[in-house]
């Protein structure tokens, strides 16, 4: 009967295509702007991301975020490289300096620290070697800024890039590019410098770090070293994701996630109205035929089966397509300054909603045809 | 043998000043081996007695058998699975579903039932092979004469062997030849195959068929031929 059930859908070309249109407007606009706001979300946490290797976090226990950060003295390091089971711990510097080019624009930088010794906090390099960063005044400058935020402008408007060997000013001190890295931008259109912490140290003049990352042994209680850290109430240790979490519930407080919910929200009300409604219409109209398989013998769990499938072939068509479309947006733009994230978290809840609005149409016209009285087949319909 | 019997049944619609008794205890015996007809004019409750006969409607007084199968005991299931046993039906509207072809609309019985979809083909191919109109298996009904759909119909209420037929207005929207064509075909299945016909008319064209005919009037049973 489920095959009957398909070809009842797929007669009605019009009801179909509006219904999985609805369907795909709906998840469309979930998936998308959940993807835009994790993207949003990610980039709060982007400094978790940008250093590889450490499992653990070390901060002042006012940080909270990149717009609230307190810095430390460096002396905190050797008492996180006391602790038992720590295999290694580097500093994190994370400030704002001002910079000029020469050209003579002026810009808010925000420089990353590198570990001099273990170049910890190293971004991705398209170009330049790693060993050069010793050089005085030596920074890797993103690929963004580089292209665009401090590329020089030509009289006739073109932009001619940054590269390897050009010079610029950070806080008064010369700097000369030795690489172009990759780094994720942040909220401001700011250019990202990377540098050792020795070489920060100069342009900012301040031997305070903002962060310290590390890693624990094989094996180890990561619990038990972070109790251990925290057993000092000047720093505050926290996992990866802990701070990643620390981070975007400071992020959250700014009401994206209202913003955001009510896109979804919308999303929702789309799919419920648009393809709730045609389904409806599509019951119906059929609802002869769900009497005439009522009056052969079919049972109410039958007819039940034939809607919900029909009800969930739509949503799952819908989805699918929604979801193919939303990924290839992501693809579209992924080199470029907007925000995308789409883990498989993401798949679930938006096959979740899809599911959700599925049953909630075939619910809505089940009723209608369990209500409906089979007798009336012996009248003409 | 009786196949059919109406004992006391009573069935009204609406309520308090607006109740209209749409049969008002009709007692009736139907036998098999017959073609009988239902007669009367529109509003004398001909097609409230058949959707009861066919246990689609629930009679408010009065007692139902079927084939010896007492059917007031019965749940909604059973009488689900009784009717797709035991009664096939030709509506007046023929009901043919218009996304399916003729083959998926006269096989549908069975694949309600839970039979095999390739046996099912085989026998309702037979079926339509029988009724001659074996070649348009996969055509929409809407592709059809009228008098084709009706033989689809009719297959369509043949597929599961049952016992009893039951026939709203066969003949309404078919001309004197086909008409009396498929008269002639319920003629063989009530004689030949032994079959309980029961068909609701007011086409007196088609009233020399009858092996009986019953006349209904304002809710009860009038003469008897």
């Amino acid at each position: 009967m489920i095959k009957t059930a398909f070809k009842m859908l797929i007669g009605n070309k019009t009801a179909f295509i509006g219904m999985i249109f609805g369907f795909f407007l709906s998840i469309l606009l979930i998936s998308q702007q959940s993807a835009i706001f994790l993207g949003l979300l990610s980039r709060s946490y982007r400094i978790v991301n940008t250093v590889k290797g450490p499992d653990i976090w070390v901060m002042d226990p006012a940080t909270e975020g990149e717009e609230l950060i307190r810095s430390m003295p460096k002396e905190y390091l050797q008492y996180i490289r006391s602790i038992p089971n720590i295999e290694w711990a580097a500093p994190i510097t994370y400030i704002l300096l001002p910079l000029k080019t020469l050209s003579g624009s002026y810009h808010v930088s925000e420089i990353n620290g590198i570990d001099d010794e273990t170049l910890v906090g190293m971004p991705y390099l398209f170009n330049g070697n790693s060993e050069d960063l010793y050089r005085e005044g030596a920074v890797i400058l993103d690929s963004n800024s580089a292209n665009d935020l401090l590329a020089t402008v030509k009289d006739d408007g073109t932009k001619v890039a940054l590269k390897i060997g050009d010079e610029f000013e950070i806080n008064g001190s010369r700097a000369i590019i030795v690489g172009i890295g990759k780094a994720t931008p942040g909220f401001f259109p700011q250019p990202i410098i990377f540098a050792l912490n020795s070489q920060i140290q100069q342009f900012s003049g301040s031997s305070r770090i903002q962060f310290i990352a590390a890693k624990t042994r094989k094996g180890s209680d990561i619990q038990e070293i972070l109790n251990q850290i925290n057993s000092n109430p000047k720093v505050l240790g926290l996992t990866s994701d802990g701070l990643k979490s620390r981070i975007a519930e400071h992020f959250l407080k700014t009401g994206i996630l209202i913003n955001f919910g009510i896109s979804v929200l919308l999303g929702m009300i789309i799919g419920f109205s648009i393809a709730g409604q045609i389904f409806y219409m599509f019951t119906i109209q059929n609802l002869g035929f769900y009497a005439l398989i009522k009056s052969l013998g079919g049972t109410k769990t039958m007819i039940l089966k034939m809607i919900i499938f029909q009800a969930l072939t739509v949503g799952i068509i819908g989805y699918l397509l929604a979801t193919a479309a939303t990924l290839l947006w992501g693809y579209a733009i992924q080199n470029t300054a907007l925000t995308f994230e789409f883990p498989w978290t993401l798949l679930l809840f938006t096959g979740s909603i899809a599911f959700v609005i599925s049953v909630f149409i075939a619910f809505l016209s089940i009723r209608k045809v369990f209500k409906m009285d089979p007798h009336t087949l012996m009248a003409k319909i | 043998m009786i196949a059919i019997k109406c004992q006391g049944i009573k069935k009204h619609y609406n309520s308090g000043e607006n109740i209209v008794w749409a049969l008002k205890s009709i007692d009736i015996e139907i036998f098999d081996n017959q073609l009988t007809f239902l007669v009367g004019p529109s509003g004398s409750g001909k097609t409230t007695l058949m959707s009861i006969i066919e246990t689609l409607l629930t009679p408010d007084e009065g007692e139902l058998f079927l084939l010896g199968t007492h059917m007031n005991t019965m749940n909604e299931f059973e009488k689900a699975k009784f009717r797709n046993n035991n009664i096939g039906v030709v509506f007046q509207s023929l009901n043919l579903i218009p996304t399916l072809t003729v083959l998926e609309n006269v096989t549908l019985p069975l694949l309600i039932r839970g039979d095999d979809e390739k046996k099912a083909n085989i026998k309702g191919m037979a079926l339509l092979e029988e009724l001659h109109i074996g070649d348009k298996k996969n055509s929409p009904p809407t592709d059809l004469s009228r008098g084709q759909q009706q033989r689809v119909a009719i297959a369509r209420a043949l597929i599961t062997d049952p016992k009893i037929l039951l026939c709203d207005e066969p003949t309404s929207a078919l001309d004197e030849e086909n008409g009396f064509a498929f008269m002639t075909l319920l003629k063989k299945l009530a004689s030949i195959q032994k079959r309980t016909v029961l068909v609701i008319t007011h086409d007196n064209r088609i009233f020399p068929f009858a092996d009986r005919m019953i006349h209904i009037n304002d809710g009860t049973i009038g003469e008897k031929k």
